[in-house]
């Protein structure tokens, strides 16, 4: 028996092993074609990718380059916008109402006023500064240090109490080879006389009874980019963008009672048949200090998983269903398609183009622990935890050639055996910059994997994994 | 001799290189040296020349995508025939062929001799009687008698039991030696 199947097996073997069959002509011409198609797939993809990272990395400078910029443009102390636009509309009525007195009772009332320390015009010239933080000028501030790099000029500023409270200036400069102390009065001589310049008429009549000149060129202060004041800021609020290069982990599901008669795709059929796309994943976070190191963070995310599907050729089958159909089996799930050449035979086919997507939309929200390896200006820091994922989208938009041989795109919203809740793992490597005390630039390469398949009754399990650089902004407080 | 066949080498891994980097030129003349071989190769596994045709493609598809991953440590037509293969069991898996029932007729073994009867058929013949063979038939036959798969390699790529392939192997070899009798029969009467 076992010859005589031989004979058969060589008989056939024998007689056309090593032979030659001839190729139609537009066999080649069809394959020009298919490379040309998948080459501008590929360019098409590396350009997104590209493009993606350089939109990232240019918004990243940008963003950087305008704090630098704002920063670091120019130091000088400018007066007058700050007397200009409301302090001078208090000091123009007092001075209007001083010259309605006589000339002692104008003295006596400008003395008065200088001993209460109610002197809107320093604190005036303190607040137009724009190089000074407003946690620099508050008035719960006990004690602030300014240095002014140019002139080497230290003024401290002491104010124990809310702004009806005195305060004293001290200006050290090695110009004025000393140090003066300067009181509300004094701060008020120094700057009434540009005061004057700028608006003759805004402080005649007001006169000082013991006048002297002080030398205005030594106290030009310019003053530094940055104050830092310590202070104790345990919550944040970041939001952040990442670009992600998603792909799925997929497994043989080989439980054949719960499968689909129809899912007889395996990991490898998929692996050829689908390609990884530029996802993203976009959203808030909120950050709670726990200790110098550990942070507690959580937030919600929005993350869209996207992948193309080569072309392809599917069948017409019967299965689970009385009429012929066709079906696209993805490593997600199985959709119908539309049958847009008419109702299909038994053995039909239909090609399946190149421009087929298939996306997967997300509500993610993430548990995290973050350790901050090291803080200051810019901060390094690592952060890892569990995810909980909702899916609530699916879209599928299949490219069908039509029997005249044009694409069409459908579009397919709904994929079946695809699981709602996804539980996942979130690690990220980050560094952020602070551009002020509350502001922070960060940027962050990221992990995400989902430890629970996203589908289920499928011929596979797919879990999708990503790795994204997030680029986000956090506020302090 | 050696010289030749050493150019004929090198000749041959400039023809791979260029068709890596994707030189189109190369890549007609890879297609142009194998393509008659391999339409061969499909034409077995497939049911038409047009299916065939459609393998041909995809098969030198993959073929072109992956040439950079070609060792060179055996022959490039055992490489692409191997591929050709492959694809042509994708698309059948891909078709989720049932294996449909058939009812064989039992055809006495006394009457089948395969070396008297070689001589008297073509491989256009032989390759009709494949071709006519059901989808899965067809699959387990080829990969058994033309790559030398055993059963347990042909049950993995084709996603069937070992059972299924044996019975399969067994079906496909009535069919076909009750095939190439008939015709044995014809042509003995057409010569009377």
């Amino acid at each position: 028996m076992k010859e005589l199947h031989d004979d058969i097996d060589q008989l056939f073997k024998a007689g056309m092993g090593a032979g030659e069959s001839p190729v139609p002509d537009s066999a080649w011409s069809r394959l020009e074609n298919k490379l040309e198609s998948r080459e501008l797939q590929i360019y098409k993809k590396k350009v997104r990718g590209y493009r993606m990272m350089t939109a990232s990395l240019a918004l990243l400078l940008l963003l950087v380059g305008l704090y630098e910029f704002r920063n670091y443009g120019t130091g000088t102390l400018t007066l007058q916008p700050a007397l200009t636009n409301d302090v001078s509309k208090d000091i123009r009525k007092e001075v209007q109402s001083a010259q309605a007195l006589p000339g002692e009772k104008k003295n006596a009332i400008v003395n008065e006023k200088k001993k209460d320390g109610k002197s809107p015009l320093s604190s005036s010239f303190i607040a137009s500064n724009n190089n000074i933080t407003s946690s620099s000028v508050s008035n719960q501030t006990n004690d602030a240090v300014v240095t002014n790099q140019t002139t080497n000029a230290v003024v401290k500023e002491h104010t124990s109490a809310p702004a009806s409270a005195a305060y004293t200036q001290i200006v050290e400069s090695p110009l004025t080879s000393g140090a003066a102390e300067l009181n509300g009065s004094e701060t008020e001589r120094e700057y009434l006389p540009l005061i004057s310049e700028k608006d003759p008429g805004l402080l005649s009549g007001i006169s000082y009874p013991d006048e002297q000149p002080i030398p205005r060129e030594p106290f030009t202060p310019s003053l530094p980019p940055s104050i830092s004041v310590p202070k104790l800021q345990r919550f944040s609020f970041s939001i952040f963008f990442a670009p992600d290069l998603s792909t799925r982990y997929l497994s043989d599901d080989n439980d054949d009672d719960k499968k689909p008669a129809s899912a007889t795709k395996r990991n490898s059929d998929h692996k050829e048949d689908e390609m990884a796309e530029f996802s993203y994943h976009a959203g808030i976070k909120a950050g709670y200090d726990l200790n110098k190191n550990w942070t507690v963070v959580s937030g919600v995310s929005f993350v869209s998983l996207l992948q193309g599907l080569k072309n392809s050729t599917i069948y017409a089958t019967s299965l689970n269903h009385q009429n012929p159909h066709f079906e696209l089996s993805t490593s997600a799930g199985t959709a119908i398609l539309p049958n847009v050449n008419g109702t299909p035979g038994s053995q039909d086919s239909m090609n399946i183009g190149s421009h087929t997507r298939e996306e997967l939309r997300f509500i993610r929200i993430p548990l995290l622990i973050q350790y901050n390896l090291y803080k200051g200006r810019f901060c390094f820091y690592a952060s890892g935890g569990p995810t909980f994922s909702y899916l609530f989208s699916e879209c599928l938009d299949v490219e069908i050639h039509t029997a005249s041989g044009a694409g069409e795109i459908h579009k397919i919203t709904s994929l079946s055996g695809l699981n709602d809740f996804n539980f996942g793992v979130n690690a990220a490597m980050g560094m952020k910059y602070g551009v002020s005390n509350h502001l922070s630039l960060m940027l962050a390469p990221e992990f995400n994997y989902m430890l629970t398949p996203i589908n289920n009754n499928t011929s596979v399990k797919s879990y999708p994994f990503a790795f994204g650089l997030g680029i986000g902004a956090s506020w302090h407080f | 001799m050696f010289r030749g066949s050493t150019s004929q080498e090198s000749e041959m891994d400039k023809l791979v290189s260029a068709c890596t980097k994707g030189n189109r030129r190369a890549q007609n003349e890879l297609f142009r040296l194998y393509s008659s071989k391999m339409m061969a190769v499909c034409m077995r596994y497939s049911k038409s020349r047009e299916e065939a045709e459609d393998t041909l493609v995809e098969g030198f598809m993959k073929v072109f995508e992956h040439i950079s991953t070609f060792r060179k440590e055996g022959s490039l037509e055992g490489w692409i025939r191997k591929i050709m293969v492959n694809s042509a069991v994708e698309k059948f898996r891909k078709k989720n062929m049932l294996y449909a029932a058939l009812n064989i007729e039992e055809i006495p073994e006394k009457d089948f001799a395969a070396q008297d009867i070689l001589s008297d058929m073509s491989a256009n013949e032989l390759m009709d009687m494949i071709q006519a063979l059901p989808a899965g038939y067809r699959m387990v036959f080829n990969l058994y008698a033309f790559e030398g798969l055993k059963h347990k390699e042909i049950a993995e790529k084709l996603g069937i039991s070992e059972g299924t392939s044996k019975s399969n192997l067994f079906d496909a070899r009535a069919i076909l030696k009750r095939e190439v009798e008939l015709s044995r029969r014809q042509a003995k009467a057409s010569n009377e």
